[in-house]
């Protein structure tokens, strides 16, 4: 009798999925595009309402026990009516509220999307705002929706730009184009200025640049100048230019500079980085060290590589004898568990570069 | 014989409900890291993170097949490279299979992507970038055996994004028949890792013999999961929030293969691992070693220069009680207890002007600089403070809050509810 009993408590716990009776989420149109944030901006409208309907097809209650936004430029509210205009975000809330739709019934779930204030895009300019809905849908315990839309920016323009290598004291130019793209059409027509660039600014004293031939008529490209200057010093350029506009869409634009001012000596490398690695395993890497400008009429030599510290090895072995060398960096099996950090400084015959000094860094593990 | 009831309640369970153990994924897709080593910590709760991926990886028995579809790091220069060291790092101890080269990889640098891939033991794929003389820089594919079936795991990088690198890109259709010619009778299935979003992405996975999934790129910030007629469709979305994980079971017979992907987030319920909070904390030490906190490029401000927080306080009163008793006015102090002073990636939010001629440079340095001050909003004062007359300061926008209180930081952040807490009047 009572393992009967036991058999009948199991099968009250387990229904009524168990039995059959489950909910089924469902929402006709999970996607929704907004286009181009800027027309909103324009037309003073920050605030869109988007209607998104949820559907109970199963046939047991349908328990939302969660919606979760995946950024601050939305807010959702149960059964607002589509195209309330909002003065202000409403309030976030403070807990999650828990919905529960009947079998058969729908429910409008409305989210509010700032796509002026809050809104930032992801690195391609995206805005993919997710709204996650935790039920209790066997099937789809989560479920999603989405807001999309793609920004159209004002100007197109090189994320980045190697100058490759310049000579220490002879400087180089070279230029890059810059284009001015076709502005989203606004809600409602609205007066403005052309897009235009207004300034260049320079992370670096010794980059210039300028713009040197700007768009006429329907043209729509800029050409830019950057040039290193004379007077820069020798080593790696890690620097931007930096691009302010007149349109409030992209207020400002950045490229990247790369490259490398030669001296006498070429070093390959900034820093050398084990990490992590096993102990006992030798992890080896290696230091390029070539001759530049030869402004002194000498040979490169290596005169000796020291570290400063005894589980670090160095090797030294000329490539071609007086112009490139080899050194490598080898890690003893000895070293200890744990971060070390030591200090490789290498002697030459050049003036200037009598010593050279290279962080070495490596995270042994066991 | 007498059984126990909650032995008997268990087993009614198990034979009404057909439960099993739950389904182990078989493989986790990751990609676009695009340099978000670990949540900012701006706010809670926050996703990601390489600790967080780690935990999720290694509670997986047996130990799933490991692809990321690259973009490890997001921009160039010192810190990019000692990121995307770092990363590659952390993808080696957790046994990668592949990494798909994204464009931003390559922008550090082919060779050295590769000599540090290979240090950490990690392949790079892709099929179509070539170096000037049109050999392939890296292996088109790697095998892998994925529920006893052989699988081509495939590397592709869109056109459209290595408009200004220094290496020859292959049309992608052209190098998938390549890739098809050479596969011929060498596999079961293929997985096309394709560094391009989806419209581009779903005419190559159709050409593909017995394609399991793509898994794209540049397709937004959200992780995203398509079933189209030619294929399923994957994104894992950008700054590895969130991971796709792909359970695959041969069907009977082994001719079909069923394949469910589902997206998993990085959540503050998967508790960091040793072994990668041990790694940041290097990445830590090498950033201050390095000193690139003194390093960061500075622009001069179109403003000119900084006068300091306390030199606010003679004129407005008012104000400064107000930031005084605000979160800005410690925000500093934050990032000490982080110990993540000295990353310039960090601080830039905590100080004033880093990025400007005359910023923020160093505690020492200037500590008149030091926290979100009033010139992080209200523009360079320096010229206000000579001549108050003559040099009006700006009013501070709501819309610049989002710089730092953006979505990745600060995901709940309500610009309504945290304006009052540090409006003020002028004076």
């Amino acid at each position: 009798m009572t393992r009967i009993l036991g058999l009948a408590c199991c099968l009250t716990l387990l229904a009524p999925q168990a039995l059959g009776g489950a909910p089924s989420i469902f929402c006709e149109k999970p996607i929704y595009k907004f286009g181009d944030p800027g027309q909103y901006e324009t037309a003073g409208e920050p605030y869109i309402d988007v209607p998104f309907i949820i559907e109970n097809r199963g046939d047991a209650d349908l328990s939302i026990t969660e919606v979760r936004l995946s950024c601050g430029c939305t807010k959702y509210l149960w059964g607002a009516r589509a195209g309330t205009k909002h003065k202000a975000m409403p309030p976030k809330k403070k807990h999650p509220e828990k919905k529960v739709i009947p079998p058969g019934k729908k429910e409008r779930l409305t989210i509010v999307l700032d796509v002026v204030d809050s809104m930032t895009p992801s690195g391609d300019d995206f805005y993919d705002s997710k709204v996650r809905i935790h039920s209790n849908d066997p099937e789809k315990p989560l479920y999603v929706l989405s807001l999309r839309g793609r920004r159209a920016l004002a100007f197109s323009a090189p994320e980045q730009l190697s100058l490759g290598n310049v000579r220490l004291g002879q400087g180089k130019t070279l230029t890059f184009q810059v284009k001015r793209i076709k502005r989203a059409r606004p809600i409602r027509r609205i007066k403005r200025a052309k897009s235009d660039i207004v300034g260049i600014t320079s992370t670096a004293p010794f980059i210039s640049a300028g713009i040197t031939k700007r768009p006429t008529g329907r043209e729509n490209t800029y050409t830019i100048e950057v040039a290193v200057l004379k007077d820069a010093p020798a080593g790696v350029i890690d620097h931007r230019l930096t691009f302010s506009t007149n349109d409030a869409r992209q207020k400002s634009f950045a490229v990247q500079l790369t490259g490398k001012v030669i001296a006498d000596i070429d070093v390959s490398v900034e820093r050398i980085l084990f990490g992590p690695v096993s102990r006992k395993t030798q992890p080896s890497r290696e230091i390029f060290i070539t001759q530049g400008l030869r402004s002194d009429g000498k040979d490169l030599q290596i005169l000796d590589a020291k570290i400063d510290s005894k589980h670090v090895s160095i090797e030294t072995e000329a490539v071609k004898k007086g112009a490139r060398y080899r050194l490598r960096v080898k890690l003893k099996p000895d070293a200890p568990v744990g971060t070390l950090i030591a200090k490789l400084v290498i002697s030459t015959n050049k003036d200037g570069f009598k010593t050279i000094e290279i962080p070495v860094f490596a995270l042994v593990r066991e | 014989m007498r059984i126990p009831y909650p032995a008997l309640l268990l087993v009614s369970a198990v034979c009404l409900t057909g439960c099993r153990p739950a389904e182990q994924p078989s493989i986790i897709c990751t990609g676009q890291r695009k340099g978000y080593l670990e949540p900012c910590g701006f706010s809670r709760p926050q996703l990601g993170g390489l600790a967080r991926l780690d935990r999720l990886i290694s509670s997986i028995e047996p130990a799933p097949v490991l692809l990321d579809n690259g973009d490890l790091t997001m921009r160039v220069g010192r810190q990019a490279h000692i990121k995307w060291q770092t990363t590659i790092g952390a993808l080696g101890m957790m046994g990668y299979s592949a990494v798909n080269v994204g464009e931003k990889d390559l922008a550090l640098g082919a060779d050295f992507i590769k000599a540090e891939a290979a240090a950490a033991n990690v392949p790079l794929i892709s099929a179509n970038i070539a170096g000037p003389n049109g050999n392939l820089l890296f292996k088109p594919f790697v095998m892998l055996k994925i529920n006893g079936l052989r699988v081509a795991v495939i590397g592709l990088l869109g056109v459209d994004f290595a408009k200004n690198l220094p290496v020859k890109l292959i049309d992608p259709a052209e190098a998938i028949e390549r890739v098809i010619g050479q596969l011929k009778g060498k596999c079961d299935r293929t997985i096309l890792l394709a560094h391009m979003p989806y419209e581009q992405a779903q005419p190559l996975a159709k050409k593909l013999p017995e394609c399991l999934f793509a898994l794209c790129a540049h397709q937004g910030d959200e992780p995203d999961i398509k079933q189209t007629t030619d294929g399923l469709l994957l994104f894992a979305g950008s700054k590895s929030k969130y991971v796709i994980s792909i359970k695959t079971k041969p069907a009977d017979g082994g001719n079909a293969a069923t394949v469910k992907a589902e997206e998993v987030e990085l959540g503050p319920k998967l508790k960091d691992t040793r072994r990668i909070t041990e790694l940041l904390t290097f990445y830590q030490q090498v950033v201050r070693m390095e000193d690139l906190l003194g390093k960061v490029p500075r622009a001069p401000h179109p403003k000119g220069l900084y006068g300091g927080t306390q030199a606010c306080a003679k004129c407005h009163p008012a104000a400064m009680k107000v930031w005084s008793n605000s979160k800005h006015a410690h925000a500093y102090e934050t990032l000490v207890k982080q110990n993540r002073q000295y990353d310039p990636e960090c601080v830039v939010c905590h100080v004033i002007g880093l990025k400007n001629v005359g910023g923020y440079r160093s505690i020492e340095a200037t500590p008149q600089l030091a926290n979100v001050g009033c010139e992080a909003c209200h523009v360079p004062g320096k010229a206000h403070c000579d001549a108050p007359e003559r040099y009006k300061t700006l009013e501070a926008s709501r819309k610049w809050c989002v710089n730092c209180h953006g979505p990745d930081h600060d995901p709940r952040f309500d610009l309504e509810k945290s304006w009052p807490k540090i409006e003020h009047k002028k004076k």
